[in-house]
């Protein structure tokens, strides 16, 4: 059970990601005494300060982005991890079950960092592609990191993933960690006409649960008289 | 060798001397530094407590912290106040209520705050107009005038007071007599009234006749009875005739027995208030003989005694608030005229001519003990007023007093012959009174009462909700209303007027509607516009509309009188006011000037082809 639990949990992660801001900016300058910035970019845009931001950008010359295409392929591109990892749930232990899960990790990691390219050729634009005729004239281009802090002007800048991308991250972290995890037989899966691997009651690769099913449904918990997989994945016997 | 015995005593003589002199020194130093301590705010730091002190003929509202005596806000009231844009427009509702109740100035005397049971609430702050006869009341949440009131069959507003524990009336004294007829052709004596108010709806509900000249005034702290003094019962219009008789009074008015009354129709209704005469209902006024012209009044924090202060005689009366006998009538000193507690049962009288506070233990004095004077501190000079944080409330702080005295003399660098007035803040802590530290301010604080910021602090908003009718950004126009009326829907916000200008024509009645569409605190913009008499600051969120005639024509740049970014100085626009018979439409022109906001044409003006 334990690989499925990882998966769908990391499916869930991700797929509740979309809901949660995915990067935050926290803006603090001496005339903010209390009131420090934030700016939030979630799936549908940029919330938070806005207005306040929107009016300071015109002294320094930023272009506020108010469209932002990429977040609409990054929902998507989310929504596609969310199923991928959803789909890792119910893999088998055979080979077929193993390189999809090695290629779901690969495919959240390879997400991951193009997300982080785009969002940092954005943080670049912000700093550099400037309104010349701004008011502000001796502000010097800047680009704002990934995460961490960055001086604009009066304003020290933080950039932080936000809950979204914190959940993204996790869910990434246990996607790699599948990888490794022994499967579940998909016996249950198998019986509910779910199961991805039809070789699972072979035995033939899974190693270490080779002890035949017992009568499906004869307890109502069946999973309390099979063999159970201990923490490291191996068979308790 | 003869000589140097000499040496040797003079030496020591010196070196005595120098060590008296930097030991003093030293004992002065430390004590001012103690003093210091006490009153010190460091920058970033809060203050304890908001005072809020009436301005006197300013006919507004201070507001000091205290410990640190700084000043930190006028509310302006009964007069405009260019600065703040309060009232400097004919379409401000609080200039049409001021000239409609007797003026653009006033006289504030005794700032009084809502309560819930016995302690301020932060809700409002009332101050009198004692010139006009009028009542403001100020919003504590934006500390900022809401509603002024004149108060009817009445001249010369006085002593106010909240009803305890609950606010359920604000009392106003009257204290010039008026004929009791309300006209002139009455040869009878004068006579006054006491006016109850009810606090939210801000009318006055019914008002006690009472002889004489009604003074200050304060409450029962369980809602029975309002006092107030007396002075002048003679009913005398000159100052000889005032002083004749060797007792005035305190009037204790029975509040339910006033309200039963009015209930029961038996006042005389005069400009839509019922005036009750005591003469024809008993019970509803006690008139409490004291030493003559008394003075303050005020009631003890637990509401046991009410305490006459003496004026001309150097007494305070002592009344039982609840069966209205006095009950001691101990000596303090010369001139007493308003009295305060701390929370240890003692009492602070100010010495008007004494110029001095006295402190005094009101068990002891009740007992007739010898020793009811517990210390005495100097005032420099001439006290008036004074109030202990919390002294008019049910729980005295016992930490600070404040004296609002009436001379400063030496006390500031000299300004020329109009001084500064002078309060004073004493640390009362102690058994022994200590002076800290004192304050100029404008003319001419009389009383004042003090929130704690920990109460105050959080109900406070710092910037505005727009309104329903606010402008909203990007819908900003200019819209010929008639054919000699302009209207303006204009925002604000760093650091631009949108519309940054608009046309109107000679002969023209300019109505501007403008919102500061800043979200964030302290972003006030102004809008000044030359030869138009006319400055106005709009806070975070505030709207406000303002008419003006457009004026001879000319090109005049309004811009912003608040400093508010890097692009203040720029922050500017044009009203361009075209002649009477000039062609240039309204359309025309702001497509030749390339305006940002929609120009409706709307009415066609007749001074030109439109």
């Amino acid at each position: 059970m334990k690989a499925r639990v990882l998966y769908l949990a990391a499916a869930a992660l991700v797929a509740a990601a979309l809901a949660f801001p995915l990067w935050g900016f926290a803006m603090a300058a001496p005339q903010y005494p209390d009131e420090t910035l934030h700016l939030q970019v979630t799936r549908t845009g940029i919330a938070g300060d806005v207005h306040e931001v929107s009016t300071l950008q015109h002294f320094i010359g930023v272009r506020f982005p108010t469209e932002l295409p990429e977040l609409q392929w990054a929902t998507r591109g989310i929504a596609a991890v969310a199923a991928l990892l959803l789909v890792a749930a119910f893999t088998g232990a055979n080979r077929f079950g193993r390189v999809y899960r090695i290629l779901c990790a690969v495919a959240l990691l390879t997400f991951l960092a193009a997300s982080a390219t785009v969002v940092q050729a954005r943080l670049y634009q912000v700093g550099h592609e400037r309104d010349p005729s701004a008011p502000m004239r001796s502000l010097h281009d800047f680009t704002p990191p990934l995460v961490g802090p960055v001086q604009v002007g009066n304003f020290t800048v933080w950039s932080f993933p936000h809950a979204g991308a914190v959940m993204l991250l996790v869910a990434t972290g246990l996607a790699v960690y599948g990888v490794r995890l022994k499967p579940d037989t998909t016996d249950d899966a198998h019986d509910k006409g779910l199961g991805m691997d039809s070789g699972t009651n072979s035995g033939t690769n899974s190693g270490t649960n080779s002890v035949p099913d017992p009568v499906p449904n004869s307890v109502p918990d069946s999973g309390s008289v099979r063999l159970q997989p201990d923490r490291s994945g191996k068979a308790v016997v | 060798m003869t000589r140097h015995p000499f040496l040797l005593v003079a030496a020591t003589i010196v070196a005595t001397l120098a060590a008296v002199h930097t030991m003093g020194c030293g004992a002065t130093r430390s004590a001012r530094s103690l003093a210091a301590d006490k009153v010190y705010v460091a920058p970033g730091e809060l203050d304890k407590y908001y005072a809020f002190l009436s301005g006197g003929q300013s006919g507004s509202v201070f507001v000091v912290g205290v410990p640190s005596g700084r000043l930190i806000r006028e509310i302006p009231v009964f007069e405009p106040r260019a600065a703040y844009g309060y009232a400097m427009n004919d379409n401000d509702p609080r200039r049409q209520e001021l000239v409609a109740t007797g003026g653009v100035w006033g006289d504030t005397h005794h700032p009084i705050l809502s309560e819930t049971n016995g302690m301020p609430d932060g809700k409002y702050l009332w101050i009198n107009d004692l010139a006009n006869g009028r009542l403001a009341r100020i919003r504590l949440d934006y500390f900022e005038a809401d509603r002024i009131l004149k108060l009817p069959n009445m001249q010369g507003a006085h002593g106010i007071a909240v009803v305890s524990p609950n606010t359920k009336y604000v009392v106003v004294n009257g204290e010039f007599e008026q004929p009791t007829d309300g006209l002139v052709t009455n040869p009878a004596p004068y006579t006054s009234v006491v006016s109850f108010v009810d606090p939210d709806s801000m009318q006055v509900k019914f008002q006690v006749r009472v002889n004489g000249n009604i003074d200050i005034a304060d409450t029962s702290k369980d809602g029975r009875y309002s006092f107030s003094t007396i002075y002048n019962l003679e009913q005398g219009n000159d100052m000889g005739s005032m002083i004749q008789y060797d007792r005035d009074a305190v009037a204790a008015i029975d509040i339910p027995a006033a309200e039963n009354a009015v209930a029961a129709g038996r006042g005389e209704v005069r400009n839509g208030v019922p005036i009750l005469d005591p003469e024809q209902n008993p019970g509803v006024l006690t008139l409490i003989p004291v030493p003559k012209n008394p003075h303050g009044i005020n009631v003890t924090p637990d509401g046991r005694y009410a305490i006459a202060s003496g004026k001309l005689s150097p007494t305070v009366t002592i009344i039982d608030a609840h069966t209205l006998k006095i009950v001691a009538e101990p000596e303090v000193g010369l001139g007493p005229l308003h009295t305060t507690f701390d929370d240890r049962g003692n009492a602070f009288t100010s010495l008007f001519l004494d110029s001095q506070v006295v402190k005094w233990n009101i068990d002891k004095a009740v007992k007739g003990a010898s020793d009811y004077i517990v210390d005495r501190i100097n005032i420099h000079y001439n006290i008036g007023h004074l109030q202990a944080v919390g002294g008019d409330h049910m729980h005295p702080a016992g930490d600070y007093l404040l004296a609002l005295n009436k001379l400063s003399k030496d006390q500031y660098v000299p300004v020329g012959p109009d001084l500064p007035e002078n309060q004073e803040i004493i640390d009362i802590s102690g058994e022994k009174m200590k002076m800290l530290a004192s304050f100029p301010t404008p003319p001419e604080p009389h009383d004042a009462t003090f929130m704690a910021v920990s109460v105050l602090k959080p109900l406070v908003h710092q910037t505005y909700t727009p309104a329903a009718d606010a402008v909203e950004a990007g819908k900003e126009r200019v819209v010929r209303t008639a054919p000699h009326a302009v209207s303006v829907d204009m925002t604000l916000i760093r650091s631009a007027y949108t519309p940054d200008s608009f046309q109107v024509r000679e002969g023209d009645q300019v109505t501007l509607k403008i919102t500061n569409v800043e979200t964030i605190r302290d972003m006030i913009h102004g809008f000044a516009l030359p030869d138009h008499n006319l400055n106005i600051a709009l806070a975070p969120g505030y709207t406000k509309t303002i008419t003006l005639d457009a004026g001879k024509p000319g090109v005049y740049w309004y811009y912003c009188t608040n400093f508010c970014s890097a692009l203040h100085l720029e922050m500017r626009g044009r009203m361009v006011v075209q002649p009477k018979d000039s062609t240039v439409t309204l359309t025309d022109w702001h497509a030749a000037a390339n305006v940002q906001g929609q120009v409706v044409p709307g009415v066609p003006s007749t001074g030109a082809k439109q």
